[in-house]
């Protein structure tokens, strides 16, 4: 068994500081548009914190898009297009049915490839569609309360507040099918404990690509 | 010499501080409690010189006895005849007129101006017939007899609907085309037994020479020689006690032309006497002007105003509540302005002891009508609006001088712009409104989402959340008993039992509605259910209560003297009296069809029920900030005030009938009718505001979003829990067959 760190530390501040704004933003957002159903908030207070943790987020995307970018983690979240079909079915049949069987996980997790294809195309669709519909349409709700004219120049805040809330129940049920599969490692607990210590133990098979435990390359 | 002003100085100090509070002392102290009849607010208003009372010759009255003329005696120094000619209520929009139906604003088929008259609504019922009425109603006189009670005088009491002064026209001096007329109609009515006598088709009819007696009768000539006319009454609104009640007396006797001198029998310059009023020698100097102290001109106040339009109560007497049709705004909208706390009053009111706030709190700040609906070139108050100047004025500073505006002041008054009032559209938007006084910005920096609560609300969305008084809610003229209407009231709880009769008030429904700056913003409504018959043919219109009283067999008028309308009382006045007498909506709705019938055999073409929806602004009863709506789930909620359901009628519609909104009101259609079975066994308005484009967080819902999310959602747990239930099966049997194989190993 190999030990080796699969995020940084500071990946994992981000993430869990990340996940926190949304779930803020999930059951806050739940009281605004159920006011009646859980009754922890006022809805003042549930539009503040909403509103603040909406700009937290945006902020904190900003900063990680930055720290993606620069030190080239970004390229994690491309798929490989060359294999990409292959591999995604390989992941999807392992889903359906190899995890029943007991079959080893057809990726082997590694500092530099820690997204199977289907990760890959899920977050490149929530990163590049779903979390930018959300920011804008967000600030386009929060902007609006300045300008009546801006508002009535998009018919209202019905259709903008309807994209929002749309977003808001697919990021909902990214995020259950998100917790879900972090049960799916080696062990139930496997991913969320490499989320939080940022290390993950990898039983080595055959050829490796194994790094060693700075995260470097072991050769 | 610096030393010299320093000592001046704490002098000067020392003298105002020592005496100031003395001075405020003998001011509070020396302060008069107002008194029960109207009062002078300020001081400064006997400026007004002593005056003649002058007839309609010029002449003294003292030594003509004849009826004060107003005209005559304000003219003498103030243009009198540019004041009635510029004053939407002395012509009531008649100068306005058009053909019935013909013009785009119009409500009905039938109206033929936006005014007081000619645009009819179905509290008052009864409209005057314009010329060539095939089927005419009312005459000039009759109308004036039944609802000059509200009307100053001017131009359509004095010229009607033609140019020539009514004032001395007996029958005799009538012109041939309208004795003619007369003459047609007897004849036409002694030979029209299929109509049961009801005034026949006429189409030379004219209003103004004719009268039907108060609808009752074929038409029959009326002469203004004998009645007088009713001409422009500044003493109704200038003298400080204007005698209403007699002035009224003389109006419903059909006794135009003494209205003027009735309304000074306060000011004890007449008196009535057993052959008429008589003037008193006494209130009069030796130059023939009047000397009496209670005959003072003033500026208009709230009480003038509120003879006609509603209930205004200014002063420490308790409030007492008996709403008639000359209180127009307490009927329709529930409106009292007055600056007394309500739990001051002496009405029964639900939870009174917690009810604090006054009336209206511009009532109480000691506001008067005038300061918001002021004279439209007030050199103090006229303010063009902006679309009416260049872009880069930001202030007109010409304006006519104090002399210039006391010789001709205008008596167009800056108006608002509301659903229920057409008149003088062109002057609509005119008023001081709230945010022409108000800084909302500087006092409600505790709300979210500011520019759009401003932009999206009118402000007595928040402030007005409740109305204290009652109102009506429906009129049902389908079938009425002795020429009298169903009515209903909200915000009325009947006696029942040992309980008394309680005013409960009520929640306006909020309904969207195009302001004067054309957004579309959320305001409260009553909006009143009504329900009357309408005559369909090449003229329509609401079927006259002669031809229903003929095919339902019933009087027009009561027969009972508590109820006698006393010749000239609008059905309604009765009606609507807060009294056991008041008429309540049947138990079982009448059979359309059956009265249809009848309609037709009396003479009624293609009679058709209406029901139609009227709404009512509600702009004043302003609360106090403590008593509006600050909680922010009032509306974003599902519970949502916004979408409150609004009780129209008791029981339900007859034949299952939908009530329409009545064209041109700007209301946007955004309700639904619910009928019993949804609200507690009445007919109610839901107000949808999402209808018309609003978004209301909490309360608003986007199918299109809200299916497919939640949808997706599910699909996802459903997924997890099924995947992850044969996740454990599968760890399960991949842990027994070990144990099964050893099992099988050691057997």
């Amino acid at each position: 068994m190999a030990r080796l760190r699969i995020y940084t530390l500071y990946e994992r501040v981000w993430h869990w500081f990340q996940a926190l704004c949304i779930l803020g933003l999930i059951v806050t957002g739940f009281h605004i548009h159920f006011p009646d159903a859980l009754g922890l908030l006022s809805f003042s207070a549930a539009i503040w914190i909403h509103n603040t943790l909406g700009w937290i987020l945006v902020l904190n995307a900003f900063l990680g898009f930055f720290y993606y970018l620069t030190t080239g983690t970004i390229r994690q979240l491309i798929p490989e297009p060359r294999e990409f079909h292959v591999l995604a079915w390989r992941q999807f049949r392992y889903y359906l049915h190899g995890i029943f069987q007991g079959e080893r996980h057809p990726l082997e997790r590694s500092p530099l490839r820690r997204l199977n294809p289907l990760q890959q195309a899920t977050y490149l669709i929530i990163l590049n569609v779903l979390l930018p519909l959300q920011i804008m349409t967000g600030l386009g709700l929060w902007f609006m309360q300045f300008s009546p004219d801006l508002l009535d120049a998009v018919g209202g805040l019905g259709i903008p507040a309807g994209i929002h809330m749309l977003g808001a129940w697919l990021f909902t049920a990214f995020l259950l099918a998100h917790v879900y599969l972090i049960t799916t490692g080696p062990t139930p607990w496997a991913h969320l404990v490499t989320m939080i210590t940022g290390y993950e133990e990898i039983e080595p098979a055959g050829e490796t690509d194994a790094l060693g435990p700075s995260g470097e390359p072991s050769t | 010499m610096q030393c010299v002003d320093r000592s001046l100085g704490r002098f000067a100090a020392f003298v105002v501080s020592a005496f100031a509070p003395l001075l405020a002392l003998a001011h509070a102290f020396g302060e008069q409690p107002r008194t029960p009849a109207m009062q002078v607010r300020a001081s400064g208003e006997d400026f007004h010189p002593a005056l003649p009372l002058l007839d309609d010759q010029g002449q003294n009255v003292l030594s003509s006895h004849r009826p004060v003329s107003a005209m005559k005696t304000c003219g003498a120094c103030h243009d009198a005849e540019y004041i009635s000619r510029h004053c939407y209520h002395a012509d009531l929009g008649l100068n306005a007129r058009f053909l019935p139906g013909s013009s785009p604003g119009a409500r009905h088929a039938w109206d033929y101006s936006h005014g007081g008259v000619g645009n009819w609504n179905p509290l008052t019922y009864q409209r005057l017939s314009p010329p060539g009425d095939d089927k005419p109603d009312l005459g000039l006189a009759d109308w004036l007899r039944i609802f000059g009670n509200r009307y100053t005088g001017g131009r359509l009491g004095t010229v009607g609907f033609g140019d020539t002064p009514l004032a001395g026209r007996s029958p005799d001096s009538r012109e041939r085309t309208a004795d003619a007329g007369v003459s047609d109609a007897k004849q036409a009515s002694s030979e029209s037994p299929n109509t049961g006598g009801s005034p026949s088709p006429d189409a030379r009819w004219h209003p103004d020479l004719l009268t039907t007696d108060l609808g009752q009768s074929a038409p029959q000539p009326w002469d203004w020689s004998a009645s007088g006319s009713m001409e422009f009454n500044c003493f109704l609104c200038h003298l400080q006690q204007p005698d209403n009640i007699e002035r009224v007396r003389e109006i419903k006797s059909g006794a135009f032309g003494w209205a003027t001198t009735a309304t000074l029998s306060r000011s004890d310059v007449v008196a009535r006497e057993e052959h008429g009023w008589t003037y008193l020698p006494s209130a009069f100097d030796a130059d023939g002007k009047v000397q009496s102290p209670t005959f003072r001109l003033v500026r208009p106040t709230a009480e003038h105003c509120g003879q006609c339009h509603g209930k205004v109560h200014l002063g420490n007497r308790p409030l007492e509540m008996d709403v008639s049709l000359s209180d127009w705004s307490t009927l329709t909208k529930g409106q009292v302005f007055s600056g007394q706390r309500m739990s001051d009053s002496a009405i029964n009111l639900r939870n009174k002891s917690r009810l604090s706030q006054p009336w209206d709190v511009h009532a109480a700040a000691l506001l008067d009508c005038r300061h918001c609906h002021f004279s439209l070139d007030n050199p103090a108050l006229f303010d063009p609006p902006s679309n009416g100047r260049p872009k880069h004025l930001a202030f007109e500073p010409r304006r006519l001088s104090f002399g210039e505006y006391l010789r001709q002041p205008s008596h167009q008054f800056a108006k608002g712009d509301t659903p229920q009032s057409g008149i003088a559209p062109e002057f609509s938007g005119t008023m001081r409104t709230c945010r022409d006084c108000h800084r909302a910005d500087a006092s409600h920096d505790w709300l979210p989402f500011r520019a759009v609560h401003m932009a999206r609300l009118e402000c007595e969305t928040c402030h007005v959340p409740m109305v204290h008084a009652p109102a009506v809610r429906s009129i049902d003229w389908l079938t009425p008993h002795d020429g009298r209407p169903a009515i209903e009231w909200r915000g009325l709880e009947q006696a029942s039992g040992a309980n008394p009769q309680t005013i409960t008030g009520f929640r306006p429904a909020i309904l969207p509605r195009r302001s004067a700056d054309g957004r579309l913003r959320l305001g409260p409504y009553n909006v009143i259910l009504a329900s009357y018959w309408q005559e369909n043919g090449p003229y329509t219109r609401p079927v006259r209560l002669f031809d229903l009283a003929a095919a339902l067999g019933s009087p027009t008028t009561p027969d009972d003297p508590e109820t006698d309308r006393g010749g000239a009382a609008s059905p309604l006045e009765i009606a609507a009296g807060l009294t056991p007498s008041a008429r309540v909506q049947d138990a079982a709705p009448p059979d359309l069809a059956a009265i249809s019938r009848r309609l037709h055999e009396a003479g009624v073409k293609s009679p058709t029920a209406r029901f139609e929806l009227y709404p009512f602004a509600i702009h004043h009863g302003v609360q106090p900030a403590r008593s509006a709506v600050r909680d922010c789930a009032a509306c974003h909620s599902s519970r949502s005030m916004l979408g409150a359901s609004f009780s129209l009628r008791s029981g339900d519609l007859p034949d299952k009938q939908v009530p329409t909104l009545v064209p041109r009101t700007g209301i946007a259609q955004a309700f639904r009718v619910t009928f019993p079975g949804h609200q507690d066994g009445e007919v109610s308005l839901q107000p949808i505001p999402e209808k018309a484009g609003f978004y209301v967080l909490g309360k608003s819902r986007r199918l299109w979003a809200d299916i497919p999310g939640t949808a997706v959602l599910f699909g996802v747990v459903i997924a997890v829990l099924t995947h992850a239930s044969l996740r454990v099966r599968a760890s399960r049997r991949k842990e027994s067959r070990p144990r099964i194989a050893a099992e099988e190993a050691a057997g």
